[in-house]
């Protein structure tokens, strides 16, 4: 992975979410999350793209220079994928519906996008399903991983497998026991653990976690979080070595009106010095959110203030709460694209505090720090 | 106009050439002195194309002479002085500069830069003249600026010459590096004055009109002009996006000033219901609730109050509808309607005006056109900001000569600052429109601009450009690209439809837009159906289309090339149906412009 933590935003089609590229350019994103399900119809148009023009594929969903993440599930779009009993390949959601697609088309879809990083098909599982459906869909993931791995191996794209299995633990080992082949495999570079959003507790996660991490113990293995990419988990992640995530959160903070206020990330040596170095512990996070401020907000001149008086957002140096707020009233789409702006940008600003604090190995103790003001 | 100047030469014994940058109401008054521009020994005009320049000295004031003749110079009002070593200076400080022609000239200067006012700070003050960088900075106490409200920067540079110096000569390197050092020093303060417009006590000063409407070109009925207003200039003829809500749809502000959009619309109607005219008072106005740093257009209400609300009734006091928001019973009276525009802020405000369907005959149009000349004069009452906003009449009279003329007559007698062409783009045969608009631009003060209210199909403008418009809005450009259909030299394109897939270019070749630069047709058929961004995309490629359209033909005028714009423009646009629509032809035939048939 070329930097840590490695945010993974997520995109439509390879377009941000209310961004256009002009009100992107603040902003500096550099990673793209392309699901599969929004490319699987235009086989055809793809097809001439690369017969008939000089256009490459990263030039036609304008990402040149950035590094595309392909994946069948993407979280921000809802029941992408579902299981299918055809063993050869799932049922993923396209324009036109549900519809299947074996794991070769996907690997066909992979050679035209050429990613730099490319998650393994697999299926989602429903939140009730049995051990049987579980194993079975175990295996399934495994064989479409052993075959990505093997068609692949003469491209540049880096294979990460998909572990399933919701955080039920025994789950998850089945899952990782399946993919451990993969080790052996020079274009494998790790797992993307999948089920770990919102709705369950630390602990939980804690042990989920805990148990794919056993199986893969002195192994070279990189993980990436899949889901939301909210805060809390990037923090317990990070702190237990994840080491990517995929994003999806600012988005959909906007979507739904939303601004985060994240505390701020300064914070002096001498006040970290106070913490433990080691891995943040799952009841350290019981009770903690990140502020946020939901919009439309009261129509009083006081409010004719940045979001955020210190941020240095776009939409802070240039607009106001009480302008925002005018916006969402008057269900203008300008407010979810100046909100979006805001969002992505505190999610900037904590990477590189993130990354800084790697390198000055004070990463847990910065962690501690912060979660005093969440 | 080179590079965004006024220039003019005069012609006297020791030639010179003047110019002026205007920055906002900023003047900065740009003159040559003492240089030959003609080189005697050549003959014809010189080439002004190659002056890309802009040279600075005071005005009024000149120096003649011969090489080593002791010349005296009055400064008048200079602010910042700059001036070259080795002279001598035979006198200190205002008003007088002495000092002596020379020959020498190709060196490495270092320029002396003396400060004038207290507010002009100057740092690391060092040109490097034979690597022709510039590299001084000059930094102003931008604040302190603003409270003077100076509203004039006069530089004054002192250089030598010897006389009957060639200065067109592509030998003449030494005239190269001054011009480009001047040039860059211009455009460094042009920046930092342009930086000072974003102040939010910008005021215009009361004895100032708060429109200057300057014509610069005209083909018959058609000009090409600039119109200044309090902020900014806007060149006409143009089309003024609408942002509704204070807000273009999915287009930020930024994008629009990217753009170069320098007017644009806001709907009083609206802002009226929210964010109210209160609030937009106490925070300074609709230029600072939404930050946007150019100019606004808000007009009266009266169309979306017809178009919009269950209307009650319209009385000579004013018109009772139940707003569409809350169904609470609204009554909106001229001054209603003026009180909010000065509270919203607006640079250009409309009046109050009786609206009714273009199509409607009969005595319920007089009534309307009649009642909309009263309610004017309770509007130009009711105005409590002469002094920075421009109130336009609106003509009315529906497609009826004789009640247009009354009206005409009615609202040219109140001497406003602009007119508005109201009551059309309503449904009215293209026939009868054009006629309206003919019979109110012919009639109109050609020293005023002229609003055409509701027009933004692309043929539209181009033809009433012809006639004599100069301003244009309308809401067409944005809502249809939300439905996916873009703006093309070749007419309307339908990126949904399926042929689109496959079509890797972009929606209009050449076009600059970030749309096009960005993505191809085919990609943007398939975002539609996926992510509102494909829509903002398409909303900004129609705008730019339109802003593009207008400053082409402008320029056309400019040079004279504008019969063969038109004829080209429309050959384009309907190459597709094969021929161009009787109307058109008419217009401007009417408009002294030869249109070739398909």
């Amino acid at each position: 992975m070329k930097k840590s933590p490695l945010f993974i935003y997520t995109t439509r089609m390879g377009s941000y979410y209310h961004l256009t590229p002009f009100n992107q350019q603040t902003l500096n994103l550099d990673t793209c999350l392309l699901s599969a399900g929004d490319f699987l119809h235009m086989e055809n148009t793809l097809k001439l793209l690369q017969s008939e023009t000089n256009i490459s594929f990263r030039q036609y969903i304008n990402q040149e220079n950035k590094i595309l993440y392909m994946t069948s599930i993407d979280s921000y779009k809802m029941k992408c994928v579902e299981g299918s009993s055809n063993k050869d390949g799932v049922k993923i959601a396209q324009l036109e519906g549900i519809k299947p697609m074996t794991n070769q088309q996907y690997i066909e879809l992979a050679k035209t996008i050429n990613p730099e990083m490319l998650v393994s098909l697999t299926e989602k599982l429903e939140i009730q399903a049995g051990q049987k459906s579980t194993k079975r869909s175990s295996a399934k993931s495994a064989k479409f991983l052993k075959e990505s791995l093997d068609q692949l191996k003469d491209t540049q794209i880096s294979i990460y497998g998909a572990i399933q299995g919701g955080l039920d633990t025994v789950s998850k080992i089945i899952a990782a026991e399946e993919q451990k082949f993969a080790i052996d495999y020079p274009n494998f570079k790790g797992f993307t653990l999948f089920g770990f959003n919102q709705g369950s507790t630390w602990q939980e996660k804690e042990d989920a976690l805990s148990v794919v991490q056993s199986v893969f113990d002195g192994y070279n293995v990189q993980y990436i979080l899949a889901g939301y990419g909210d805060i809390l988990s990037i923090l317990w992640g990070l702190s237990w070595g994840i080491e990517g995530f995929e994003i999806e959160e600012p988005f959909r903070f906007a979507q739904d009106l939303k601004v985060l206020l994240p505390p701020k990330f300064d914070a002096k040596d001498s006040e970290l010095e106070q913490f433990s170095d080691d891995k943040i512990n799952f009841y350290e996070l019981e009770g903690k959110k990140i502020n946020y401020l939901n919009f439309p907000i009261n129509s009083d001149v006081k409010e004719n203030v940045p979001l955020n008086p210190e941020c240095q957002c776009f939409s802070c140096q240039n607009h106001t709460k009480l302008y925002i707020s005018h916006l969402v009233e008057c269900k203008e789409m300008n407010a979810q694209v100046l909100l979006t702006i805001h969002n992505t940008y505190q999610y900037q600003k904590l990477q590189q505090k993130l990354q800084e604090m790697q390198n000055k190995k004070q990463l847990n103790q910065w962690i501690r720090w912060y979660l005093q003001f969440l | 106009m080179y590079n965004g100047m006024n220039m003019y030469h005069t012609l006297e014994n020791w030639q010179s050439i003047k110019c002026t940058i205007q920055v906002q109401q900023r003047t900065v008054s740009v003159m040559l002195q003492n240089l030959p521009f003609k080189d005697p020994n050549k003959k014809g005009n010189p080439n002004l194309e190659s002056l890309k320049v802009k040279f600075i000295l005071i005005p009024d004031t000149y120096i003649e002479g011969v090489v080593g003749q002791r010349i005296q110079l009055k400064v008048y009002e200079a602010d910042l002085c700059i001036r070259f070593p080795n002279v001598r200076y035979l006198s200190k400080g205002d008003p007088y500069v002495t000092f002596f022609l020379t020959e020498d000239m190709e060196r490495n200067y270092n320029w002396k830069i003396k400060k004038r006012l207290s507010n002009i700070q100057l740092v690391n003050d060092k040109f490097d003249l034979e690597n022709k960088s510039y590299c001084q900075k000059l930094q102003f106490n931008k604040l302190d600026l603003f409270k003077n409200q100076v509203s004039r920067l006069t530089l004054f540079i002192i250089f030598y010459t010897s006389v009957y110096f060639p200065i067109f000569s592509t030998q003449n390197i030494f005239f190269s590096n001054i011009f480009n050092l001047i040039y860059h020093l211009i455009q460094q303060i042009m920046q930092e004055l342009g930086d000072i417009e974003n102040q939010p006590h910008k005021k215009v000063k009361t004895n100032e009109t708060p429109l200057e409407f300057t014509v610069l070109a005209t083909h018959n009925f058609a000009r090409a002009s600039i119109m200044r207003l309090p902020h900014g200039e806007v060149l006409t003829p143009v089309y003024m996006p609408v942002g509704t809500k204070g807000a273009m749809k999915g287009v930020t502000y930024s994008e629009m000033d990217d753009l170069g959009c320098k007017l644009l619309l806001a709907n009083t109607y609206h802002l009226a219901y929210k964010p109210g005219g209160n609030l937009l008072e106490k925070v300074g106005g609709l230029h600072n609730f939404v930050n946007w740093k150019h100019n606004i257009l808000t007009d009266s209400g009266g169309f979306q109050m017809v178009s919009l609300s269950q209307l009650s009734e319209v009385t000579e006091e004013g018109v009772t509808f139940e707003s569409p928001y809350d169904k609470s019973t609204m009554h909106l009276r001229p001054e209603d309607s003026i009180h909010t525009q000065n509270q919203i802020g607006a640079d250009i405000i409309m009046a109050l005006d009786d609206v009714v369907r273009t199509t409607t005959v009969g005595p319920r149009m007089q009534e309307a056109s009649e009642r909309t000349t009263r309610w004017l004069d309770r509007d130009i009452a009711a105005h409590k900001r002469k002094h920075d906003q421009n109130l336009f009449p609106i003509v009315q009279g529906g497609i009826d000569p004789k009640l247009r003329e009354q009206s005409l007559n009615d609202l040219i007698q109140r001497e406003a600052n602009g007119y508005a062409i109201g009551g059309l783009a309503g449904g009215e045969d293209k026939v009868d429109f054009w006629k309206t608009v003919a019979q109110c631009t012919a009639t109109l003060p050609v020293n005023k601009p002229r609003y055409l209210m509701g027009v933004g199909y692309p043929v539209d403008v181009v033809v009433c450009s012809c006639l004599g418009v100069d301003m244009f809005d309308c809401v067409f450009s944005t809502r249809t690209a939300r439905f996916g259909t873009a703006f093309t030299d070749n007419g309307f394109l339908k990126l949904k439809n399926k042929e689109a897939a496959n079509v890797f270019e972009p929606i209009q070749k050449g076009c600059q837009c970030q749309a096009c630069k960005s993505y191809t047709q085919s990609y943007i058929h398939y975002l539609i159906a996926r992510e509102e961004v494909a829509c903002h995309l398409i909303s900004v490629h129609n705008l730019n289309y339109l802003i593009q359209l207008m400053l082409n033909l402008r320029q056309s005028i400019i040079d004279g090339k504008l019969i063969e714009f038109i004829n080209e423009f429309l050959k384009k646009w309907f190459k597709n149906e094969g021929q161009i629509p009787v109307w058109i032809i008419e217009a401007l035939e009417y408009a002294k412009i030869p249109v070739e048939q398909l």
